[in-house]
């Protein structure tokens, strides 16, 4: 039944490996392969996407392009969630020398019932750069559902940047839980002005310790994330990325 | 010669190897009586699921008819004949007796609905205005009233329309509301009654296989094999939106036992081009899009007056129909037509000839042939042919037929299709077309032959999800070669969410790139609530010289959008609609869609409806 589940999926998503052609400049720093919450708490990513077990918490990541000198990023995330609905926010800065962009977000999630969760962000983004442009603001809406079909599959759907200007992008994400430990998830993500965008990703969880791994096909780029569970309750992650066009990232995660 | 062989073998041995069972049988030879007005009673009874009750509807409007048990599976997709077999006892055709006209209609006594869509908005130089084009002498919005009444088997119908930008009220000859029906409708298909429909006004008539006679637009050709047989509902009133494809006039259906005549005459004012523009004999009536909102396109409202009068007959034995149509089109035309439909075990043959005769031509008469069978081979495979051929001047101002060109004539056409049931869950469709258009002269069509191949894989589960990914390669000898690839998936989330993702892709096999595009809707649908709400969004890239993409997305309540994508751009549509109380029902809808490369630039258009139901 998984394999056969799985085969579907593949059918799904067989014309946009074909599809698939250029790499996708990803505005955000985070890594793409998130839609789906098991968990976890995920709402950054998808609106919808929240568990039940992960009741509150809160996490601050930083983000260092190695490539471009004097440039880091920071967010701070923080959720609650009660009953069948889910609360999330979260502040990110991306700060230069020349310009500081930020972003605040909420998103609000409701499990329409055990398998089916629905939920809606607005974003607020502002880019401050007094000596070119000046000050750009805006704001945009996100909409997220996550569905679990059975025990081993899960799907994701989100329009993001829902804006007036149209530049909105579709996410959609498959993630397959082969064994307990063992995940593997499939996706697309396009926006209109760019080609779409697919990408694979494998996650193992050995005790305290979760590995991930994920690839833009073709080669656009790659990530790596060891995260350890301390017995303090906190969590570190160290995520090292590459991507085509912005070179070697590094990413640090604190949450709990 | 292995090819023979091979043919030879199935013509021969096909039969034996596929003898159904005695239930089988006993299924085949009893007439399945399923027509869409019982629908949602089957739905409320759980007879059928949300999917094969959407399968069910889609054949209808195809003009489909169920009438045996292998069409029923066919539609339906299942592989083994238990889950038939169940539905069957309550599907059977009960004996004819009296009932009552009251329980025919199932719908409201009463309902009437008033639609608007207001001017669409443009972005221009970062500046929402509306849409008004100077050359339109009516305001920029569209309008609908239309209203039912049903009392014991007499339908009452009417409406009054005008299409963005058209006049409210015209003077002068034929003046008037721009679109007007009105439809007195008596039915007794249900009663033993000889009048078994009389009709009085606007209204429609499906004969045959389309080639003769059939008003209504069709869906074009279908992958699905049985979707190629036409199956004709016969005289229906009409209350629908197109303001050309319809009679007006009187019409009677007669049937006594298996045996039914009809009777029909229509006089119409329908759009033309003056005499005074064309040099043609006949009288042009190209023109007809039904709109009428310049000086140029009101010139030509109303300017011919239509005379059509037709007397058919058909007998509908259980397992073979037949029928004769003779047509007279005013001074135009004339026609004669016969068509037959015949099931024997696991064969289903159809077909259409007519011959129709311009009036004033020099042509001498032309003919159309349509052809066709479907062999069950096993409830797991199927095999339909279908054979056209229309001449080159053939003539059928109201038909239907599958056709590459909308006309309808100077064609010759093969379809050969295969169906296959490979698990429960997964059927593989396949259909060949190879089709020729003659060279004719003073026309606009060369000779042309088209290669048109489609491999479809289908994949229903149970209750919750369907999918279906479609190969295609069409290669005209004129031009390049198009190569498709389509999916459409459709998840049931719950009992009141649904979420469907399509995708489509075409590539030219001359041009680097590919056209593709992108949608997801989510529908919130419950059985029992007031409110109902969709949101469907999407984006495309087809850049000349890419092929152009054509989006045929359904919005709930409003209907289906069509949309031709070209350029680089984006879409957003959202419908709701809510029953307010037990009578009232309000619907708005808006359309947002935005071009980031090429014409158009960013657009938003709105509607709403308002419909009383006692």
């Amino acid at each position: 039944m998984p394999l056969r589940s799985f085969m579907f999926f593949l059918i799904l998503l067989l014309p946009t490996l074909l599809l698939s052609q250029v790499y996708w400049p990803l505005a955000s720093w985070n890594s793409f392969v998130a839609l789906n919450a098991q968990k976890k708490n995920v709402q950054w990513a998808n609106p919808a996407a929240f568990s039940i077990d992960d009741k509150k918490g809160c996490s601050i990541e930083t983000v260092l392009p190695l490539s471009i000198p004097n440039l880091l990023g920071i967010r701070v995330k923080n959720h609650f969630a009660k009953a069948n609905i889910s609360y999330h926010q979260d502040l990110s800065l991306l700060l230069c020398e020349s310009f500081i962009q930020g972003g605040f977000s909420n998103a609000i999630a409701l499990a329409i019932n055990q398998n089916f969760k629905m939920g809606l962000a607005l974003q607020t983004k502002f880019l401050q750069q007094p000596q070119y442009y000046g000050n750009f603001f805006t704001a945009l809406g996100r909409l997220g559902l996550q569905y679990q079909m059975n025990k081993a599959h899960y799907l994701s759907m989100v329009l993001d940047d829902i804006a007036p200007k149209q530049m909105q992008i579709i996410r959609i994400e498959h993630l397959w839980c082969m064994q307990q430990n063992l995940h593997f998830a499939q996706g697309l993500q396009w926006c209109p002005s760019s080609s779409p965008q697919i990408y694979l990703s494998i996650q193992q969880s050995i005790k305290d310790y979760h590995l991930q791994f994920g690839l833009g096909i073709p080669m656009q780029s790659f990530e790596v994330a060891v995260s350890h569970k301390l017995k303090s309750s906190w969590e570190w992650t160290i995520m090292p990325t590459w991507r085509q066009g912005i070179g070697y990232l590094v990413q640090f995660q604190l949450s709990r | 010669m292995k090819n023979w062989l091979l043919i030879y073998g199935i013509v021969s041995f096909g039969p034996s190897l596929a003898q159904p069972s005695l239930s089988e049988l006993l299924a085949e030879n009893q007439q399945i009586e399923l027509v869409p007005s019982q629908l949602d009673a089957m739905g409320t009874l759980a007879l059928f699921n949300e999917f094969e009750l959407e399968q069910l509807r889609a054949f209808f409007q195809n003009g489909g008819v169920i009438s045996n048990y292998y069409q029923l599976q066919g539609i339906l997709h299942h592989s083994t004949t238990a889950q038939i077999n169940q539905k069957i006892p309550l599907l059977l055709l009960p004996p004819s007796t009296f009932v009552s006209g009251q329980s025919h209609y199932k719908v409201s006594n009463y309902k009437s609905e008033f639609r608007i869509n207001y001017p669409s908005f443009l972005k221009q130089n970062n500046q929402w205005r509306p849409h008004l084009d100077t050359n339109y002498l009516g305001p920029a919005m569209a309008l609908r009233y239309r209203w039912q009444c049903n009392y014991l088997n007499w339908q009452l119908n009417g409406q009054l329309a005008k299409d963005s930008g058209e006049p409210i009220w015209y003077q002068g000859k034929n003046g008037g509301v721009d679109y007007q029906t009105f439809t007195a409708f008596l039915n007794n298909d249900r009663s033993s009654k000889t009048i078994k429909r009389f009709v009085m006004g606007a209204y429609q008539i499906q004969w045959g296989q389309g080639l003769q006679l059939w008003t209504s637009r069709g869906m074009g050709k279908s992958i699905d094999l049985l979707q190629l047989v036409r199956n004709p509902l016969g005289l229906k009133p009409y209350s629908g939106n197109d303001e050309q494809r319809y009679f007006q006039g009187a019409a009677i259906c007669l049937g006594k036992s298996k045996n039914e005549l009809l009777v029909f005459s229509s006089i119409r004012h329908v759009d033309a081009i003056q005499k005074l523009d064309t040099l043609s004999n006949e009288f042009n009536f190209s023109y007809s899009s039904g709109y009428h909102r310049t000086l140029s396109e009101i010139a030509k409202r109303k300017q011919q007056q239509e005379l059509i009068f037709g007397i058919a007959f058909n007998q509908n034995k259980e397992l073979f129909r037949w029928g004769l149509c003779i047509l007279q089109h005013s001074q135009i035309y004339s026609s004669v037509g016969a068509n037959w439909q015949w099931s024997k075990k696991q064969y289903y043959f159809y077909g259409e000839e007519v011959l129709s005769r311009i009036t004033n031509g020099v042509q001498p008469p032309q003919w159309a042939h349509n052809f066709g069978l479907i062999y069950f081979f096993d409830p797991k495979l199927e095999m339909a042919a279908h054979l056209r051929y229309y001449a080159p001047y053939y003539l059928a101002n109201y038909a239907n037929p599958i056709s590459n060109i909308s006309s309808g004539s100077n064609e010759l056409g093969l379809i050969v299709q295969l169906k296959s049931q490979l698990t429960p869950n997964w059927a593989l469709l396949l259909a060949l077309e190879r089709a020729a258009v003659y060279l004719k002269p003073n026309s606009a069509h060369f000779y042309d032959v088209i290669n048109d191949s489609r491999l479809v894989l289908n994949y229903l589960s149970k209750h919750k999800t369907q999918a279906r990914l479609q190969f295609s390669h069409r290669y005209p000898k004129s031009n390049q070669a198009i190569l498709g690839l389509q999916f459409n998936c459709q998840i049931e989330l719950d009992q009141n969410w649904q979420l469907n993702v399509v995708g489509q892709l075409l590539k030219n096999t001359k041009v680097i790139g590919s056209s593709r595009q992108l949608r997801c809707s989510i529908r919130y649908i419950p059985k029992s609530k007031g409110l109902r709400l969709e949101l469907s969004s999407g984006m495309y890239q087809a850049n000349s010289p890419l092929p152009p993409l054509y989006m045929h997305a359904y919005l709930l309540g409003v209907g289906t959008q069509t949309m031709l994508l070209s350029g680089v751009g984006s879409f957003t549509m959202g419908s709701i609609r809510w029953q307010v109380s037990g009578h009232w029902q309000i619907q708005f809808h808006s359309v947002f869609t935005s071009n980031l490369k090429g014409v158009g630039g960013a657009k938003v258009q709105c509607g709403g409806m308002f419909r009383y139901e006692l």
